[in-house]
């Protein structure tokens, strides 16, 4: 019982420090953005890792969410003889939260996974140490450009997660369901908000992109340096961020939308 | 590059090599006599522990200006750790260790990474960046610490490279590398900010008897010729005394024997003559502890 107890507490306590840990590496990532005006191709390197990698899978991904989004919409909307409104329905769902979320979740599995790796492996190959012996901080040289490219790639992906998906929906609604073009655009126009849909999309979509790599470098950097503890990290990576996207996809939701 | 020239303020000392080197044992007294302006690393009384072990447990150990120190022990004695401690990497639970007259552990972030600039560090496994070339490796630490333009930094790196013989292979990436040949190619970025002090983890695992050679002679020569300070962790006892000015050997903990390389060779300890001749028997034991053979494969 006490030796239960004990675990119990010495478990909690690690979280804790790794907890304490990870904070203490987003600072020290915030610190080392200003060194990066020196090497913007540290940077273009990561937006392109991270980015421009994955616009593929995150467009494929939007045109078929796009599609079963205007299936679905016509379906339930025309039992309400409100198949017009398809585009609204369609964009509002992506815009306020299919496209940040989803985006966030395959970023994660393909750009988050790969970072923890990358990570993990270089700390178990010794080249971080590596860097530190030769008085270069990891950190502002390794971690930093691809935190703020996975911040600025993160809201772009988003947005044609979205823009591919409406246009998805579109195929559907309009070329295969025949619901009236005119009125698919003009209703969308009319009823999506740059405020309400389109600034609350991309300030999730920014908090995930945060959310999403910081969790990623994390893992990496505090990897056990062999190859089963980067293996885990990876994973431990990829859940975690899947985890906290749903989770603060919640929670700002209802600060957004709640009243 | 005028900012570091800790050479300049150097003692001088008697050109060539130290007289251990070539006069066999140094008089008891010159070395009872060092001068603290010769020592660049002082250890007091370390102690360290890992997952509760006590991997050091009272160390002291001077690091002559100008000298090649080596430190060997058998496997997992902490020769590694012992390195990381010094440069900073790993804290220890009690004691000092000092470089060229700072506490290490008492430095603020900027402080240790200005004394960094002047250490280099060969690691174990080279540590080279996987997704640069070998020229870009070794420019690595010139372009993130000099303004130099790129014509110099290109003549430097290819010096750096042609000493070590790999100036043909500037183009391979990392993994293109042979386990020595990346040695070697970290051995040219350690020095490529021509530090006053250099580490060396096991230099010589995984060369073949040629680049050896080459390294052995390598190593005395880049001391000698820029009178750089040298620390040199191996278990190759025979190489390692050839350019050894000064011997420690470390196991349990502690240090079990110093001295010139003749000294320790003299030494009346059964345990280090063990080690130095690389004997089977003797109070060093092989094999890990273990139940006894016959219950393990009859029982
Ligand atoms: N990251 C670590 N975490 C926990 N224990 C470690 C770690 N690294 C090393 N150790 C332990 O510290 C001890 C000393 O390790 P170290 O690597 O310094 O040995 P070494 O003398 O360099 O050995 P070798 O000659 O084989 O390289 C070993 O017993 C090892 O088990
Ligand atoms: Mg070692």
């Amino acid at each position: 019982m006490l030796d239960l107890l004990a675990q119990l507490g010495r478990s909690g306590l690690a979280a804790i420090e790794r907890l304490g840990r990870g904070h203490l590496l987003l600072l020290g990532m915030i610190g080392g953005l200003p060194s990066l005006v020196a090497r913007p191709r540290l940077l273009t390197a990561q937006i392109y890792n991270i980015g421009v990698l994955s616009v593929l899978i995150v467009t494929v991904s939007g045109l078929f969410v796009g599609m079963v989004l205007g299936l679905q919409g016509y379906y339930v909307l025309s039992q309400f003889g409100a198949a017009e409104s398809l585009g609204v329905m369609v964009a509002a769902s992506l815009v306020r939260e299919l496209g940040p979320v989803v985006t966030a979740l395959l970023v994660a599995g393909r750009a988050g996974s790969a970072l923890t790796a990358e990570i993990g492996l270089m700390k178990a190959t010794e080249q971080l140490s590596g860097l530190e012996m030769m008085a270069v901080d990891p950190v502002k040289r390794i971690l930093t450009p691809r935190f703020l490219g996975g911040l600025i790639a993160m809201p772009v992906l988003a947005a044609m997660f979205s823009a591919v998906g409406v246009l998805g929906g579109y195929f559907v609604g309009v070329g295969l369901l025949g619901v009236d073009d005119g009125a698919f655009w003009s209703q969308m126009q009319a009823k999506i908000d740059l405020h309400e849909d389109v600034i609350n999309g991309v300030i999730k979509s920014l908090v995930f992109g945060v959310v999403v790599t910081w969790i990623a470098l994390f893992q990496g950097y505090d990897a056990v340096p062999t190859s089963e503890g980067v293996s885990r990290a990876t994973t431990r990576a990829v859940v975690h961020s899947a985890l906290a996207v749903l989770g603060l996809d919640f929670v700002l939701t209802a600060l957004m939308f709640g009243d | 590059m005028g900012r570091r020239s800790p050479r300049a303020h150097r003692p001088s000392r008697s050109q060539g090599a130290s007289p251990a080197r070539h006069g066999g044992p140094a008089p008891a007294g010159r070395r009872a006599a060092r001068s603290d302006a010769e020592v660049l690393v002082r250890i007091r009384g370390l102690v360290f522990s890992r997952n509760g072990r006590r991997i050091f447990d009272g160390v002291d150990l001077d690091i002559r200006r100008g000298e090649v120190t080596a430190i060997m022990g058998p496997s997992g004695t902490g020769k590694t750790t012992l390195l990381k401690l010094i440069s900073g990497q790993l804290h220890p639970d009690a004691g000092t260790v000092e470089v060229d007259g700072k506490d290490v552990h008492a430095l603020s972030r900027g402080e240790l990474y200005r004394l960094r600039t002047r250490m280099g560090m060969l690691f174990q496994t080279g540590a080279l960046l996987t997704d640069l070339s070998v020229y870009d490796n070794v420019a690595y630490p010139l372009r993130e610490h000099t303004r130099l333009p790129e014509s110099m930094i290109r003549k430097l790196v290819l010096m750096k490279l042609e000493a070590v013989g790999l100036r043909g292979a500037r183009d391979l990436m990392p993994a293109e590398l042979s386990g020595g040949m990346a040695r070697r190619v970290a051995l040219a970025r350690a020095v490529a900010l021509d530090p006053m002090m250099i580490m060396y983890d096991e230099p010589f695992t995984g060369q073949d008897p040629i680049s050896m050679g080459v390294l052995i002679t390598l190593i005395r020569q880049l001391n000698d010729a820029s009178r750089l300070t040298s620390i040199v962790v191996s278990h190759d006892v025979k190489e390692t005394a050839s350019i050894a000015d000064y011997l420690y050997i470390i196991a349990n903990g502690r240090v079990m024997a110093r001295g010139t390389p003749a000294e320790v060779e003299a030494a009346q300890s059964a345990w280090v003559d063990q080690f130095m001749h690389g004997l089977p028997d003797g109070p060093v034991h092989f094999h890990y502890p273990a139940d006894r053979l016959d219950r393990d494969f009859l029982g």
